[in-house]
């Protein structure tokens, strides 16, 4: 009943939203999405870390298809629900200081979206899965292509074209699969069953149909080529949405769906996945070096960093898939917060361009400490949220393979690069036109900061409450996998 | 039966309400019709008839395709504003009249039982067609068109009947259960032995090639865009929704009935053929400007899918086009009835815009009418949560019960296909809503505006809830 | 059989002429005299009522209004060939291979010796029994096939109805 609830707030408070007028609409929308939050904690502190699945209901819906309303949280869907109900608080905050045309069906977007993003990551049936897998992208196009910059509908336009592409073919795997369970139920645990019953060339086939279709979300190299585009395109809060919590539908669906469904074809092809992913790593990583827009370094940033969350994924071990949970939550988190410093420096500047910034620290104590914590959490300095993910991923994929292992660890040394390229061109050296009486943090946005540094701090300190929740459940699923 | 006497009747009936010189009273009077011939449709629910020496037959399956034909033919009534005021140029009665003629052979096309009945359902079908085709006296491309449906129809007609004097030849038999016997029993023999085989395959490849061309598929799928794009939109609709229901139930009928037995005979093609109409359907598509033309080509798309299941020959094939056909058809119409508003709000020099620019900022004075194009447009793109979603979900599903592992390649290709779509089916709603345009706002009918919301009501309530009609089917 | 074969050639030939001959004149005779031939056809299958009815209605009534359409026309002047050589080709290899396939097909049938006289019945195509066949057998065809001349004929006149007013084009 819980995961119903938090399924179902963001609805009913997106449909109030949507009824008033003018600057009520991002009040009720934080209300809410703060009460959601509130709902969040709660679950994370009730839930029982052992391997079941909590909190759930399951009604019959489509009979005629097999397909059932089903939700529920088990440890791998914690971190994720956590994740998103306590982002997007964070995301509502952080355009407070923006005026937006049509306020309230900006708000109602959102929360519409985290309802989506919500039953994504607790639907229990393979279906109700797709339908909300497919239901967040309605409201991220419109947020992108509504509210976004000047070249936004035919970025967002091939954004959508995109991923639809990749999610028909995950539509195409699950029909396939439901088609083969004798019970013709396509419940998730049904289909592990099933998979069983499928040689290597049938398993490849969906291998390849979940792989793309999750490639393409994530996006993992080479089907990024939506990702920059509409990163930057998009509004700041469309990003945030985007990179902290919709990309991880991507490598959610890796760990909940391909791997169990498919062992043998992750036998066969898993190589491959590992090397592609790890190919985005240093491609990433090396094209965020040379980038001068700000939005659009952390977008090739965080296409390096979900590179490594699906090597570590698919490199099916404990630590890889451990490593990729946490490092979900943090880097949820963190592009969050970069996210943000950058809309407040291009809201103040009215520039994002690296080449006319500078010395921003002069004026802003506030901003820089921030900023910097945040950058550490990114480059996985130890005792940041980001060190123990990064960690543990590496220690999967060196596990996996050494050689790719080492490659992928070039990852902390050009991470470390950009990311302090960054800061040092923003925030230090002279003073620019652009940048001089560069005001500190106003309220609202010490209220959003504030908090993921915290965050950054706690979860570097005290990985253990994550690790621990989602521990059984990860173990269970990989005895799933090695069956 | 019963609903094929009454609207033969009422279409007659139709032509003399003409006399009374009152335009207001043909629309709710055909509408009435329609619904009655619903009513008498029903009343055989669980029935099994054979009607007047095997000629028809009636069951549950036939009353579901015929209940499909009526509701979108009512919808389709339902949004033709009684053809306007032009007194001089229009003939409501006769359009009326001629519509509900063209019901009853989309209805024999259902029912048959002898090839007789299909052959003159078909032909009353197709000429009622050629004539609304043409309907628009002034407009080069509607003449254009009905020469075009007229020649390409008869000819096609002709080969299907050269097919049916073939297959009798071989069988002797009109009777499609008779038929089905014969073919068993000259499938036991070896063709080369067996006298009558090469006739037989011969009249079944003819039959239907002719078939195909009714339901445009290609590669006989030439008139399709022409015809589409210059008959008045309001008979497009129709032709797009009830043709091609009637054509697809009637293709399935004949196949899965009389020759099954012969699948290697017209599957094999049927693979090539279902690609192909795919691929042109799609990709021609995205090139159109006009909106219009683009649905045309959607339309080809559409029969496309259909042929899937027909091809995989499951025992849920019937339910399946009977789904996917009503999820299609509503969506049509909700897609053209915006189209006609619009283009006619928007006309250049008296004639209507059809392109897609014609849409542009149409979210900004008509949201609702946006909101149904919206609709619209996600259901045929096949969008969660829309009835056209459902559609495409149970044919994947018929493709992948069948065993042979061909049918992967054919999914395949109709996903990489239905993205092709999703491209040309967001057009319209790019136009609509992120689209800058000066377009005023639209007053509509009651009656106009219920329709739109009863087809986008349905469409979304379908995507919640198929197995609302699906444990009917 | 020999006169079968005749007949047969013949009206393959005057069918053939029907689309060859450049004058439309000429075309509608051949047309005429290919009907006839098919009567002759239906005298061979002992169906004699419908070759009346075939040289009554077809050639009778339809080509002389034919005829009469075409003299009122004045289709002589010959318009130019707007097909290319491609279309050409393309409609020769697809009506060809029809062809080719159907010889093909046609060419192992083996209908036996004809006519069994112990069934032999040559009251078959009389007109009796035709209407008894057509009347209680094929009854809900005969009154439907009404409809679809209804629908031409309604057609015909809306389509043909003289109109004022701007043309569109």
């Amino acid at each position: 009943m819980l995961t119903l609830t938090l399924i179902l707030l963001p609805i009913i408070a997106g449909l109030l939203t949507l009824s008033t007028k003018g600057e009520n609409a991002k009040v009720i929308a934080l209300v809410a999405a703060l009460v959601e939050l509130a709902l969040g904690a709660y679950t994370f502190f009730a839930f029982v870390p052992d391997a079941t699945s909590q909190f759930g209901v399951s009604y019959n819906w489509i009979a005629s298809a097999g397909i059932k309303f089903s939700v529920g949280i088990d440890g791998i869907s914690l971190i994720l629900v956590s994740l998103t109900t306590l982002v997007v608080p964070f995301i509502i905050l952080s355009t407070f200081q923006n005026n937006y045309e049509k306020a309230s069906i900006f708000y109602s977007l959102i929360l519409f979206m985290q309802a989506g993003l919500v039953g994504v990551f607790t639907a229990k049936d393979a279906f109700l899965f797709y339908f909300f897998f497919e239901a967040t992208l309605i409201p991220i196009y419109f947020i992108a292509a509504i509210w976004g910059g000047e070249n936004r509908i035919k970025v967002t336009f091939k954004f959508f074209v995109y991923t639809i592409f990749g999610s028909l073919f995950m539509l195409l795997a699950l029909v396939y699969l439901y088609i083969k369970t004798p019970t013709h139920s396509s419940e998730i645990t049904a289909l592990y069953e099933t998979a069983r019953l499928l040689d290597a060339s049938q398993q490849g086939f969906i291998f390849w149909a979940f792989f793309i279709a999750f490639a393409i979300k994530m996006p993992l190299f080479p089907f990024h080529t939506w990702q920059p585009d509409t990163y930057v395109e998009a509004p700041t809060a469309g990003t945030m949405l985007l990179s902290g919590i919709m990309l991880k539908m991507g490598t959610y669906g890796l760990i909940r769906l391909l791997l169990p469904i498919a062992p043998l074809g992750v036998k066969a092809w898993g190589t491959v996945a590992v090397v592609l992913a790890i190919v985005g790593i240093v491609y990433g990583s090396i094209i965020a070096i040379q980038q001068k827009d700000m939005k659009r370094l952390i977008a090739y940033s965080s296409f390096a960093h979900v590179g490594l969350m699906a090597a570590g994924i698919f490199s099916s071990n404990l630590d890889g898939i451990q490593g990729s949970l946490i490092q979900m939550l943090a880097h949820g988190i963190n592009v969050v917060g970069l996210f943000f410093i950058v809309e407040i420096i291009q809201q103040r500047t009215k520039s994002r361009e690296l080449s006319s910034l500078g010395g921003i620290t002069q004026t802003t104590p506030q901003l820089t400490v921030f900023f910097i914590i945040i950058m550490l959490g990114s480059v996985a300095l130890p005792l940041t949220n980001g060190f123990v993910g990064e960690f543990l991923l590496l220690k999967g994929v060196f596990e996996y393979n050494a050689w790719m292992g080492a490659v992928a660890g070039l990852t902390i040394i050009l991470g470390a690069v950009y990311m302090l390229r960054l800061v040092q061109k923003s925030m230090f050296g002279t003073t620019t036109s652009l940048t001089e009486g560069f005001e500190d943090l106003g309220l609202t946005e010490r209220a959003t900061l504030l908090p993921i540094a915290v965050l950054v701090i706690v979860l570097g300190i005290a990985p253990n409450i994550i690790l621990k929740a989602s521990e059984p459940a990860v173990s269970q699923l990989l005895s799933i996998i090695n069956k | 039966m019963n609903a094929i006497i009454a609207l033969s009747l009422f279409g007659i009936t139709n032509l003399f309400l003409g006399f009374l010189n009152n335009r207001k009273i043909l629309l709710p009077a055909t509408l009435l019709f329609v619904l009655i011939a619903f009513g008498l449709n029903l009343a055989d629910w669980n029935h099994e008839y054979y009607w007047f020496h095997n000629m028809l037959k009636t069951n549950n399956l036939s009353i579901n395709f015929t209940s499909i034909i009526l509701v979108a033919t009512a919808l389709v009534v339902a949004i033709s504003r009684g053809f306007g005021n032009d007194e001089e140029h229009t003939h409501p009665a006769e359009y009326y009249g001629i519509l509900l003629f063209s019901v009853v052979g989309a209805i024999m096309m259902v029912t048959f039982q002898s090839l007789f009945m299909l052959f003159v359902g078909i032909e009353i079908l197709s000429v009622a067609m050629y004539v609304l085709t043409g309907s628009d006296k002034r407009n080069l491309r509607s003449n254009e068109a009905a020469l075009k449906y007229f020649l390409m129809g008869s000819f096609a007609t002709g080969i299907m009947l050269f097919g049916i004097a073939l297959v009798y030849g071989a069988t002797g038999s009109f009777d499609i259960n008779g038929i089905g016997n014969m073919v068993n029993q000259a499938k036991l023999q070896d063709i080369m032995l067996n006298p009558y085989g090469p006739i037989l395959y011969g009249g079944i490849i003819l039959i239907f090639v002719g078939l195909l061309f009714k339901i445009s598929a290609a590669p006989f799928h030439f008139w399709t865009p022409d015809v589409y794009d210059g008959a008045p939109s309001i008979f497009t609709a129709f032709m797009s929704t009830v043709v091609k229901t009637a054509g697809v139930a009637a293709t399935y009928r004949l196949l899965s009935i009389s020759f099954p037995a012969v699948y290697g005979l017209w599957g094999n093609p049927l693979v090539y053929i279902t690609c192909l109409t795919l691929f042109i359907g799609n990709i021609t598509a995205v090139y159109q400007q006009s909106f219009k033309r683009m649905l045309a080509y959607s339309s080809i798309s559409h029969a496309g899918y259909l042929l899937i299941t027909v091809l995989a020959k499951t025992p849920t094939t019937n339910s399946s086009i009977l789904f996917y056909s009503l999820a299609y058809s509503i969506a049509t119409i909700s897609a053209f009835a915006v189209l006609m508003v619009v283009s006619e709000a928007q006309s250049k020099s008296g004639k209507p815009d059809e392109s897609f620019t014609a849409l542009n900022g149409l979210a900004t004075n008509n949201p609702f009418l946006a909101f149904v194009l919206t609709v619209s447009m996600l259901s045929l793109a096949g969008i969660p949560l829309t009835a056209g979603f459902f559609g495409k979900f149970f044919i994947f599903a018929d493709a992948f019960s069948n065993v042979s592992s061909l049918f992967k390649t054919i999914a395949v290709v109709a996903i990489l296909m239905s993205t092709v779509g999703i491209y040309y089916y967001f057009k319209p709603i790019i136009a609509a809503y992120l689209k800058k345009g000066d377009l005023e706002k639209i007053e509509l009918s009651p009656i106009y505006k219920l329709t739109l919301i009863i087809t986008t009501a349905l469409t979304i309530l379908l995507g919640i809830a198929p197995d609302l009609v699906k444990n009917i089917f | 059989m020999q006169f079968w074969y005749f007949l047969t050639a013949l009206t393959l030939i005057s069918a053939l002429m029907v689309v060859l001959s450049k004058n439309p004149i000429h075309s509608v005779l051949y047309l005429v005299f290919t009907f006839f031939c098919i009567s002759g056809h239906y005298v061979l299958l002992n169906a004699q009522f419908l070759m009346a009815v075939n040289i009554i209605v077809y050639a009778g009534a339809i080509m002389v209004l034919f005829l009469f359409v075409i003299m009122m026309l004045d289709l002589r002047r010959n318009s130019p060939d707007s097909k290319t050589n491609l279309t050409k080709l393309a409609g020769a290899v697809v009506g060809g291979t029809v062809l080719v396939i159907f010889i093909a097909a046609t060419r192992k049938i083996n209908l036996g010796t004809g006519a069994d006289n112990a069934f032999y019945n040559s009251q078959t195509g009389m007109v009796e029994n035709l209407g008894q066949i057509l009347y209680r057998n094929y009854l809900l065809p005969f009154e439907l096939v009404s409809i679809l001349f209804f629908v031409a004929m309604v057609g015909a006149v809306m389509l043909g109805k003289r109109e004022a007013g701007e043309r569109n084009f």
